[in-house]
């Protein structure tokens, strides 16, 4: 066997960003706060020993966290999303056919031929992004994705922290048994939470039930993917690679808004700079879109209030990548689907139906001018690239942005603006 | 009327392609075939973007040399030798020092400013002191 896969990816990835430039919490129990500052979604491990889970609301956490020394920080996308870029940027340097799989997880291949020593190697990889981004990661080493994703799981695994020390290679059969009888099936890459239950009811409890159940059985039971997921822990690759240069197959913005809204204006405000973030990751991967979904919600967390949770598709009349274009349709969509008196917490669009090109098709009944704003478009990127996101924006986005997420305790753009740069004494 | 609209759309939105189309009546540009890119701080500045990050320095402790309000760039791929100007990290906080690192001597984290003392990297110290990386170049902007 000449090629095994790797799973690298960044441990508590949001709260180490933000430790990377606040050694003063480096040993602290860290926390990340959603972009609305309603919940913990990012936790290191100090944190994590202090019993405070996944979701837990802020106002409960905060005390807790203050009495010990930490800290909670909030959302700050933009250096998130930079932190993100470097460390798959590193990475793209030491393994074969990479793929940005998330935005703190890469998938790839090693070569034993050039890589004589995985052990040796996966620690180097580690070793190299402590080094060059300050950050601890992760590295599962196996012959499928399926098992490179196990080994990361058990690299991670704090009763075995000791021995990994975040990493582990499956580079013998008897490695991959060992903690394959030992991983319950809900940490099998491919087994959400629905099919572990039933996987359970049937005795299936570990990774190497699993993998030794009957095939044909369990694809007709549970479908193909299971069926996938089964042949991937014999060691038979099913899960292709995506090569990282594929442009996405459809771009999703979206986020709560930081305080309810019950206003249709404010909402045109907060769709509209979601729809210009959406056309600008379109323009940069050089894409026109043909159909946009709109979606708005309100907050489901709040049992007492009214819910409305709509969205709505429609098709473009030809295919765009023009921000102004864009947002006109979606502030038609968002008045469609609007409805007095709830209190929104969300709203969201989703653009998809890619062309590599622009349609150039002329129908006799398109009365629209042709698209002739990417003379506009190019500009306001441009713009917006020198002097910070939001520089220039259409006027729908508005000016006082009240709904927009109180961004108090969001860490600094560190890496990407000079007025936020780190300090040193 | 519609006519000087038109003019004045084209030369707001595309000033470039205006003045292209002026110089193609004109004498070939004898320079054209020499055309290269202009000169780039950042290819002289930054070797590697992925591990290099933008400090700014708010103290006088490597004086005269780095000064107050500077910039440095800093490069944490690169390994710190003796000699290195470094950003450090002691009791919690980013320091701006030169590391020293001699035989029989134990390693110090040295300041081109006289009043402050040396601190000395002990293992045993109880605040860990850490170098986070290694400066390139500085930039002061007056």
């Amino acid at each position: 066997m000449a090629y095994y896969y790797v799973l690298a990816d960044v441990n508590a990835a949001y709260v180490s960003f933000c430790a990377l430039f606040n050694p003063q919490f480096r040993d602290k129990p860290l926390g990340v706060l959603s972009s609305n500052q309603g919940n913990v979604i990012a936790r290191n491990q100090k944190i994590k020993d202090l019993g405070i889970k996944m979701g837990d609301p802020a106002y409960i956490v905060k005390p807790i966290i203050e009495k010990n020394g930490g800290h909670l920080f909030g959302s700050n996308f933009t250096l998130f999303g930079d932190m993100s870029d470097r460390f798959h940027t590193e990475l793209e340097e030491l393994i074969i056919l990479p793929e940005r799989y998330s935005v703190d997880e890469a998938f790839g291949l090693l070569d034993t031929n050039c890589m004589a020593d995985l052990n040796a190697y996966a620690k180097h990889i580690q070793g190299t992004i402590k080094k060059n981004l300050g950050l601890e990661i992760g590295v599962g080493v196996g012959r499928t994705k399926t098992l490179a994703k196990l080994a990361n799981w058990f690299s991670k695994e704090q009763r075995w922290k000791e021995v990994t020390h975040g990493v582990a290679v499956f580079d013998t059969i008897e490695k991959e048994n060992w903690v394959l009888a030992r991983a319950p099936v809900i940490e099998i890459w491919g087994c959400g939470k629905k099919i572990s239950e039933k996987l359970i009811k049937q005795e299936i409890n570990t990774g190497i039930s699993l993998r030794d159940s009957d095939l044909k059985q369990m694809r007709r039971r549970y479908g193909v993917t299971i069926e996938r997921t089964i042949l991937e822990l014999r060691g038979i690759n099913g899960i292709v690679l995506k090569s990282s240069t594929d442009a996405r197959a459809q771009i999703c913005v979206s986020k709560s808004m930081g305080i309810p809204v019950t206003d249709l204006s404010v909402m045109n405000e907060s769709l509209s700079s979601h729809v210009q973030n959406a056309s600008f990751k379109l323009r940069r991967q050089n894409s026109w879109c043909k159909k946009m979904t709109v979606f708005i919600g309100t907050n489901s967390f709040k049992k007492d209030d009214a819910q409305h949770h709509q969205s709505l598709s429609i098709e473009l009349p030809r295919s765009t990548q023009s921000t102004t274009v864009l947002t006109k349709y979606a502030l038609f969509v968002l008045e469609r689907l609007y409805r007095k008196g709830f209190n929104y917490r969300k709203t969201g669009v989703i653009l998809s139906e890619f062309n590599a090109v622009q349609e150039m098709q002329h129908d006799m009944f398109n009365i629209e001018e042709p698209d002739k704003s990417p003379l506009v478009d190019n500009a306001l990127d441009q713009i917006n690239a020198k002097f910070g996101k939001g520089a220039v924006r259409l006027a729908s986005e508005g000016f006082t942005r009240s709904w927009k997420p109180k961004d108090n305790l969001a860490p600094p753009s560190y890496t990407t603006n000079i007025m936020e740069l780190p300090t040193t004494k | 009327m519609q006519l000087y609209q038109s003019f004045i759309e084209a030369t707001n939105d595309a000033p470039l392609l205006f003045i292209e189309q002026s110089v193609a009546a004109g004498f070939p540009n004898p320079c054209e075939e020499f055309l290269t890119k202009p000169i780039s701080l950042d290819t002289l500045l930054i070797k590697r973007a992925s591990s290099t990050f933008l400090v700014r320095v708010t103290g006088t402790s490597m004086e005269p040399t780095i000064p107050s309000g500077a910039l440095v760039v800093v490069d944490k791929s690169i390994d710190a030798i003796n000699g290195s100007i470094v950003v450090a990290v002691v009791d919690n906080e980013f320091i701006l020092k030169e590391l020293r690192v001699v035989k029989n001597a134990p390693t110090v984290l040295h300041s081109h400013n006289s009043f402050y003392e040396d601190i000395i990297i002990d293992e045993s110290n109880e605040e860990r002191t850490d170098v986070w990386g290694v400066v390139t170049s500085f930039i002061k902007q007056f």
